[in-house]
């Protein structure tokens, strides 16, 4: 098919007026922007034909990955058992974020999934973007928090008497966060304001070191469990984190971040 | 650092990375009928059955996720995440609307893409902020469409859709880019870049279907 009557079948669709049902196929690839997104999902809610075609194409593309299968590493089977473990354990310690993370209708939007619960106003403070969080110094009142793990204290201790500890803090409306970094240990403490809130039921705040290129490398999980800790002992090595970030994930965290950041402080 | 934490660490320099050769692998049987009842299990909270679907469809999902991602170690992630929801979403699959391995190379590619896609918008952001960024932008696309061999079937039915399609087709499904962002790439109007997109993935899906 030439160019030319690539263009002239576009005009004939649209000629037709059939236009709104033209996005099915890139929509099925997550080939849509988000406002293009939403519009079609708009549309989608209401036409069968178009629910088909977009079924038809992800189940034809699905099986174009069965000659792509790699071996994955050995080590990530473990992981990954023992992660849904964490998780099967905290869906039943409490049940209750468990039917916000099934409401889905549509399994695979991801995108409009996240920014629905976004959209949930007032249940996190929606801030911008690393960046804009840290040059904004965000948000977020109430309560306290602490580190999942179960963390020697002395540490912490070593990293905020360390010599070469540097203090490094973003403003909250709770007051300020701080991270102190001793490059000779090789770690970083969080400290939290008295006020900070605690994370929502099924929910986990998760710090991640920033890395110069704004990559972001997880620097551990802050329940409500350890509230009262106040501060802690941040997971891995600051290197050459240029931020800490803190988002809000699901329950057992996340392997990246899935929400925007609330609070950045900046290491530089 | 836990294991779960992972090395989700992508520098412009592990971007152009090549992640290794590709080691295709026998996949077990993933047919319709046969995971329907592995996936009821799981809805049903059954942990064994999650680690027998790993085993039988794990290659899959790394698989398309490298292809995706271009590095191992965020494939990794990807893979991780993908069963995490597979676990919480098991009672949505419905199968009138599709198979399992269907459903579960959808959410692969869509976590996928989201992770290429925040790699992409996190690193624009520190650029704009970090004026001592001297490295170059990161882009995981550019040389994502035709460095590999890719197995031989996909590269087949890639092949027999043709010049333009493949390219736009390759770009949009394997590289993340939407609609706009190959119009941008490829220096095509967006009218046009919807066009081949879309007339693409019809006859991909022609190819698809008639081999299966």
């Amino acid at each position: 098919m030439s160019e030319d009557d690539v263009r002239d079948h576009d005009v004939c669709d649209d000629a037709r007026g059939d236009d709104e049902h033209a996005g099915a196929l890139a929509y099925a690839i997550h080939a849509l922007d988000d406002d293009e997104q939403q519009e079609f999902e708009a549309h989608l809610a209401g036409c069968p034909s178009c629910q088909d075609e977009v079924d038809a194409t992800r189940e034809a593309m699905g099986m174009l990955s069965e000659d792509l299968a790699v071996e994955p590493p050995p080590g990530l089977r473990s992981r990954v058992l023992q992660q849904v473990a964490a998780e099967a354990a905290g869906a039943a310690r409490q049940d209750v974020g468990e039917p916000a993370a099934r409401q889905d209708a549509d399994v695979t939007s991801l995108a409009s999934r996240r920014s629905r619960s976004s959209a949930q106003a007032g249940r996190r403070p929606s801030v911008g973007r690393w960046l804009a969080a840290a040059a904004a110094a965000v948000v977020l009142a109430g309560g306290v928090w602490g580190i999942s793990q179960t963390l020697d204290p002395d540490p912490t201790r070593e990293v905020l008497q360390a010599d070469d500890a540097s203090e490094h803090t973003a403003d909250t409306e709770a007051g300020p966060v701080a991270v102190t970094v001793s490059d000779a240990a090789g770690q970083a403490v969080v400290q939290l304001p008295g006020d900070f809130a605690a994370p929502q039921a099924g929910q986990v705040y998760q710090a991640w070191f920033v890395g110069p290129d704004g990559s972001a490398r997880s620097a551990g999980l802050l329940t409500a469990q350890t509230v009262s800790e106040g501060r802690s002992l941040l997971e891995g090595a600051p290197e050459d984190a240029v931020a800490v970030g803190l988002t809000v994930e699901p329950e057992g965290g996340s392997s990246q971040p899935t929400s925007e950041p609330f609070v950045v402080v900046p290491l530089t | 650092m836990g294991p779960a934490a992972g090395a989700g660490f992508l520098s412009p320099d592990t971007a152009g990375h090549d992640p290794g050769p590709a080691r295709v692998v026998a996949v077990p049987d993933t047919g319709r009928r046969e995971l329907f009842p592995v996936i009821r299990r799981i809805a049903d909270g059954d942990q064994q059955a999650l680690a027998e679907l790993y085993d039988r469809v794990a290659p899959r999902i790394f698989g398309l996720a490298l292809r995706i991602v271009r590095d191992r170690s965020l494939a990794e992630e990807v893979t991780q995440d993908v069963f995490v929801q597979i676990w919480r979403q098991a009672a949505e699959v419905d199968p009138a609307r599709g198979s399992v391995i269907g459903w579960i190379m959808t959410l692969t590619h869509r976590r996928a893409v989201d992770r290429v896609r925040s790699e992409q918008a996190q690193s624009d952001r520190l650029h704009r902020y970090e004026s001592r960024q001297t490295t170059r932008p990161y882009d995981v696309t550019a040389e994502a469409v035709t460095d590999r061999a890719e197995a031989e079937r996909v590269h087949a039915a890639l092949d027999r859709i043709g010049e333009p399609h493949r390219t736009t087709v390759a770009l949009a499904y394997f590289s993340g880019l939407t609609q706009s962002e190959v119009a941008h790439r490829l220096g095509i109007p967006l009218g046009t870049a919807k066009t081949r997109i879309r007339d693409g993935l019809k006859k991909l899906r022609g190819q698809l279907e008639e081999v299966s």
